[in-house]
């Protein structure tokens, strides 16, 4: 037989069966379509996430010191790598004066290339050398109140007012300075004199590199150049990973999301070819009969799998590619969510990877089962039980190999792509264990009921190859339809404080304790509020359970920048502070935390310690620290570790004192204003603002900085990636549920010949309805069952040591998901039960 | 007379064309007697039987089973008339697969509501020789274990009339030969009227008579031609 | 009564009967970054030992507090009952270019403060780096000699002289000396007190 025959016979089959090859396309299409689309979101999203983490950083990779670099050491560097564009800038603070007043500010010194990523945007002129002009920040052009065309003096130089700075890009979650900013060109520098011996700034080389994939041997490259610690080598990876914990969570759950859909579409296709292959048995005993080998069947049969894979990944991507544009309009005006959806080469290759091999891969069951067929034992009966041989497990573990590779590569992570396969191959077991107890003891209580509710359960338990199958799926995608909204709700809950309105807008500090009363009066006359003030203790600590905890410098050096960094950190003091009561954004995770020292005890004071920070230190509860506070010893044991929520952007200190035991210490305070809840924005604003003006009058020394811009803008940010989480969970959601339906689909249709044969044996329309009915109730009751309950406790764990957050249900989403699902189970059932209307027993007879 | 077929006319659509399958179809069965059914392929054996099920409706005519008309029975009631007065026996078996030998006899007592007793099954098994087979499945039977099955369950329910089609056309002609010498020693046994519908003339040959379907209508075949 | 704790640790620390010297500083005299025993409060300390000086250096360095928090300080190491009083404050009034007067006002309440209280205080020079612009450097410069001449009180040299500017001595911040810093401080002012103690 030649190839041209089989691949003719190939169409032939196809076409004869065309109702089975229409379903196969339509549902590998669809969940290619899913897949697909979740892979572009993740792609684009992440791509997003990866340039703002370039603009953040101003470069893929950032050189950066607190003083000047020499050309040698520069071309030393620029020698380890290649790179496309460059930029070099200044960063100091400064005084700028006007004719009659002066202030701090700090200077950006740009030159021609800045920024490398993102824009600046200034209000009038544009960045340039045309002559010395100067960019400030709104506040400073209102307090100094410059107009365009007025002069300020900075160092030596006098500088043209050129316009307000709108947005900096090298801002985005770079923490509020003490000053506000000005941009200067480059070429002003020298002119102004604000770099000699014994200035303080900072010296920054932002490189764009030619590959960016290549950032980490760059890095790798310049650290091996670069002996003197105090240089600053940054990369993006780092940026994206450290600086920012919401991209990490971010790109984490993508990850996440893009694998558990991949792992659900492998797990639906395998599910729908054995399923077809059943129907296609006799077709294939009756080639065999016609005298095809084994091995030319095999082919055939290949083939068409390779047609209907081929057909489906090609509709998907037609359909992908004409809705894009749609859905891009979609996202951005809708939802504002400002992803560039683009469809890369990486995921075309993907999904035509996992829409081609995929379908082949999943065929191998069946071919094995096509060397097992005898073909008279089939025409004899057709319903044994597929045997497993040994190849069976060759592509078992081939499979998983294959997919964990693909994990991998979903996740950039060998450890993630491991431990999801392993999460996956646990569940799978899990779940086949819990079926075949579930069976057990069904079957063990069936004798007890009535004959139809006998007969339905027996449906089950009678076929538990293929219920296990189904209750394994459908539990796995219940599973994923009620985990990752959980995800979501403790990521977002974590990156994100629950009230806008709570977050500070201005942060006071070095209040001195004679002031903290003159501006609680100040706070309660202009913003009818009273401000928490937090005290703030000066302290080093020198002990740790008696052993010393600094670290004393030898004479030889730093072995390592990182040996240096953990002994500056030591050596650094830190901030104690105390209070009778947690603030809202903390909560206890260890210990019991005390709110007032007995002096007369004779105990130690009880401290608070923030589980982060004391695991940084090395302290666990029970551990007695030693201070220094500000040249007297005290002693101290630790009795509860707190969390605090930091985006509560509450000031929060990592060490907290129980009351009666600091206030006497050298101290200051400080506090931060946030709007009330409830009031008008406006006003409040207003009321904040009038408040700011007077405390910079009467509390001349007490620092004050204006986060509302830096907090709003991070917000926004926020709020934008918040959006994306939600999508991609309704995105998998929305896939998890199209497995469910097929799945349902798929066993009422299995079930219709005996439903035939029922309606002969004389069993009324309503009896065969009720029967399906109970089978599907208990089946689906237990698999979602399951299924929602692992969710909760995957998402527990996954929270918990994954995410390492706290981990916050999504309660509404629950009662929303059964509010949802049950309606769904319940047309998918009557629309599969639809068939039974028109239930055809003529076909027991016409089947030869 | 159990079986009573007058003027049973039925057409197929197919495209715009009516297709003619059976033209004043007459036939008379009497009580506890066995007809067989022959017919080429194509001639509507299956229609044939379809209708006299009650599982298609016909243009015209009209069947009596047991005095009752089915012409004017709905669906439901069919259902129920079927359960109660026809017995089935397919060339394909259709047991049902994850039920036991006993549990697929026991069902069509237990959908119609009927007492029984484990011992009447169990008697009723042994007729065919499945005793020992009780607890198995039929994946777990060879395929004349498998028909015996099947003629018992066609006869559990006692019907007025069962309809047999090619009963051993999926068997091996050694397994079909026992196969079919139970059938007629059980039908004969239970004086069930029984309508056969087969090919094999051998068979047929073995019936009280034996019609041929052709043309539309059925022939009744003088026993003389069949030794031909 | 909650103050006892901090009471009758400072009375075991006056049973010492050496003389005392008490260092009222910010970051630089709290040693930021560095290991208390290599702040130059410590280095003197050794030193005063190594020459057989009775002197005892009490440090009390806060990092980040600026010359409003002086006069409240210094009331409470006076506590202490100290022979002298180093005040090294200013520098971060100077770093976040708070305004010269508030600067010159807040430390003039302390040493108005310690001239009623008869405390003996030495004032440190401080200077804030160049890029804050030359009007800026001087005016802040020039608060202290200002301040000493009006209290007539003694000014010692900027204790940052031969550090600050000089990345070997500095960490990387630029701004807090290392070890090697707070050694060349330590020579500075130690080469100070001895001349005028």
């Amino acid at each position: 037989m030649t190839l041209k025959k089989i691949i003719k016979l190939s169409f032939l089959e196809l076409t004869r069966f065309r109702k089975i090859t229409f379903f196969l396309i339509f549902n590998f299409t669809l969940g290619l379509i899913g897949f697909f689309f979740l892979q572009i979101f993740q792609q684009s999203l992440s791509a997003q996430a990866a340039e703002k983490a370039q603009v953040v950083l101003g470069g893929d990779i950032s050189i950066n010191a607190r003083r000047s670099f020499s050309d040698t050491e520069r071309k030393a560097w620029e020698s380890q790598f290649t790179f496309k564009k460059s930029t070099h800038y200044y960063s100091l603070f400064s005084m700028l004066r006007t004719n009659d007043d002066s202030r701090l500010v700090s200077v950006g010194v740009f030159d021609d290339q800045f920024p490398l990523y993102g824009q600046f945007k200034l209000s009038n002129l544009p960045f340039s050398n045309m002559r010395a002009l100067i960019w400030t920040d709104p506040e400073v052009q209102e307090l100094l109140q410059l107009k365009l065309g007025d002069f300020v003096e900075l160092g030596e130089t006098r500088f043209e007012f050129a316009g307000a700075i709108i947005e900096d890009p090298s801002r985005l979650f770079r923490g509020a300075g003490f000053a506000p900013r000005v941009l200067i060109h480059q070429n002003f520098l020298a002119a102004s004199q604000l770099i000699k011996p014994g200035s303080t700034f900072t010296e920054t080389f932002n490189y764009q590199l030619d590959l960016a994939q290549a950032v980490d041997v760059a890095k790798k490259n310049i650290e091996k150049v670069i002996k003197d610690p105090v240089v600053q080598i940054e990369s993006v990876a780092d940026s994206a990973q450290d600086s920012n914990r919401v991209l990490k969570y971010f790109s984490d759950y993508l990850g996440l999301v893009a694998l558990v859909a991949l792992g659900l579409c492998f797990l639906c296709g395998s599910y729908l070819l054995q399923w077809t292959f059943q129907t296609k048995k006799k077709s294939i005993a009756i080639l065999k009969t016609l005298g095809l080998t084994d091995q030319k069947i095999l082919v055939v049969y290949l083939f068409q799998s390779l047609i209907i894979a081929i057909i489906s990944s090609f509709s998907c991507i037609l359909f992908v590619k004409a809705i894009l544009p749609l859905l891009q309009k979609l996202i951005i005006e809708q939802f504002q969510l400002p992803v560039q959806l683009t469809v890369d080469w990486f995921s075309l290759l993907l999904i035509a990877f996992v829409g081609v091999i995929g379908p082949l891969l999943m065929t191998v069951p069946q071919i094995l089962q096509i060397f097992e067929l005898q073909a008279l034992e089939l025409f004899q009966n057709s319903q044994a039980e597929p045997k497993k041989n040994p190849f069976y497990y060759i592509w078992v573990t081939v499979s998983l190999f294959l997919f964990w590779i693909l994990s991998i590569w979903q996740s950039h992570s060998i450890k993630i792509a491991s431990s999801f396969v392993g999460a996956l191959i646990f569940l799978i077991i899990l779940f086949y264990f819990l079926n075949r107890l579930g069976l057990h003891l069904l079957e063990k209580i069936v004798p007890r009921f009535n004959w139809l509710i006998r007969y339905s359960l027996r449906g089950l338990t009678r076929r538990a190859a293929s219920t296990s199958l189904v209750f394994t799926t459908m539990s796995l995608a219940t599973l994923v339809l009620s985990l990752l909204p959980h995800l979501k709700s403790s990521i977002l809950s974590e990156i994100r404080p629950e009230q806008t309105s709570s977050i500070p807008q201005i942060f006071l500090f070095d209040i001195q304790p004679e002031q903290v009363q003159p501006l609680q009066t100040l706070a309660k006359q202009e913003l009818n509020t009273e401000l928490k003030i937090s005290p703030l203790v000066r302290s080093r600590i020198l002990k740790i359970n008696d052993q010393p905890y600094e670290r004393i410098v030898q004479d030889t050096g730093f072995q390592t920048r990182e040996a240096e960094a953990e002994a500056r950190f030591r050596n650094r003091g830190v901030n104690l502070t105390y209070s009778n009561e947690l603030q809202p954004s903390e909560s206890v995770t260890a210990g019991k935390f005390t709110a007032v020292h007995n002096n007369f005890s004779g105990g130690l004071p009880e401290i608070s310690l923030e589980e982060r920070y004391a695991e940084r230190v090395g302290v666990v509860l029970g551990d007695e620290m030693t201070f220094d506070v500000q040249g007297i010893e005290m002693k101290a044991k630790v009795t509860s570790l707190r969390k605090v929520r930091w985006t509560s952007f509450q000031p929060n200190f990592f060490i907290l004192f129980p009351n009666g035991v600091l206030e006497e210490a050298p101290q200051v305070f400080l506090t931060s204003v946030s709007q009330k809840e409830g009031a008008d924005p406006i006003l409040e604003k207003a009321a904040i603002k009038k408040f700011q003006q007077a405390v910079v009058q009467n509390f001349k020394n007490v620092s004050l900085i204006d986060v509302s811009r830096t907090i709003q803008s991070s917000l926004k940010y926020i709020d934008q990636m918040s959006l994306g989480l939600q999508l991609m969970a309704w995105l998998a959601v929305a896939v998890g549920l199209f497995v469910f339906i097929i799945l349902l689909n798929t066993q009422i249709r299995e079930r219709l010949a005996e439903m035939n044969l029922m309606q002969i044996l004389g069993a009324t329309e309503e009896q065969i309805r009720n029967a399906i009915f109970i089978q599907f109730a208990v089946l689906l009751s237990f698999s979602i069952g399951a299924g929602v309950l692992l969710g909760l406790i995957g998402a527990r764990l996954l929270l918990t040591y994954f995410f390492d957050i706290h981990t916050v249900y999504d309660a509404q989403y629950l009662l929303f998901l059964g509010t949802l699902l049950i309606p769904i189970c319940l047309v998918v059932i009557f629309r599969g039960l639809r068939p039974l209307k028109q239930l055809n027993p003529m076909d027991l007879i016409r089947q030869t | 007379m159990s079986l009573k077929i007058t003027g049973l006319t039925k057409s197929y659509k197919q495209g715009t064309e009516s297709l003619s399958i059976l033209r004043n179809l007459e036939l008379e069965v009497g009580t506890s007697q066995v007809v067989a059914v022959v017919g080429a392929s194509g001639s509507g054996k299956s229609t044939f039987l379809s209708l006299v099920a009650g599982l298609d409706r016909f243009d015209k005519g009209d069947i009596v089973i047991n005095q009752t008309s089915i012409k004017n029975l709905s669906r439901a009631q069919m259902t129920q008339f079927r359960g109660e007065n026809i017995g089935f026996v397919f060339q394909q078996f259709h047991l049902i697969s994850h039920l036991t030998a006993f549990e697929n006899l026991s069902l069509p007592l237990e959908i119609l509501n009927r007492k029984y007793k484990d011992a009447d099954i169990m008697q009723r098994l042994e007729q065919v020789g499945l005793g020992p087979r009780a607890d198995h499945k039929p994946t777990e039977m060879s395929g004349g274990e498998c028909q015996r099955l099947a003629l018992a369950r066609g006869l559990v329910t006692q019907p007025s009339l069962l309809l047999a089609d090619e009963p051993s056309g999926n068997l091996d002609s050694e397994t079909g030969q026992k196969v079919m010498n139970l059938f007629f020693d059980q039908v004969r046994k239970t004086k069930t009227t029984t309508v056969l519908v087969t090919h094999d003339l051998e068979l047929a040959k073995r019936c009280d008579e034996v019609f041929v379907l052709k043309d539309g209508s059925l022939h009744l075949q003088p026993r003389k031609y069949l030794d031909l | 009564m909650l103050r006892i704790f901090f009471y009758t640790t400072l009375f075991f620390s006056q049973i010492v009967f050496a003389k005392k010297i008490i260092f009222l500083g910010d970051s630089l005299t709290e040693g930021y970054g560095v290991a208390q025993e290599a702040a130059f409060p410590q280095l003197i300390q050794k030193k005063f030992k190594e020459d057989k000086l009775d002197w005892t250096v009490i440090s009390s360095g806060s990092s980040g507090s600026t010359s409003a928090s002086t006069l409240s300080r210094l009331k409470w190491v006076a506590k202490e009952k100290p022979d002298v009083v180093f005040i090294l404050m200013g520098s971060n009034d100077g770093l976040r270019g708070l305004k010269i007067e508030e600067t010159e006002k807040n430390l003039g309440q302390a040493l108005e403060w310690a001239k009623q209280n008869k405390v003996n205080v030495i004032l440190g020079q401080l200077h804030v780096p160049p890029n804050y612009g030359k009007d800026y450097f001087k005016n802040f410069s020039d608060i202290f000699p200002r301040l000493a001449k009006k209290y007539n009180i003694k000014l010692a040299p900027f204790l940052l002289d031969k550090v600050a500017g000089v990345p070997s001595l500095n960490q990387a911040d630029a701004i807090h000396p290392n070890e090697k810093g707070h050694l060349i401080v330590a020579d500075t002012i130690y080469k100070y007190l001895k001349k005028e103690l």
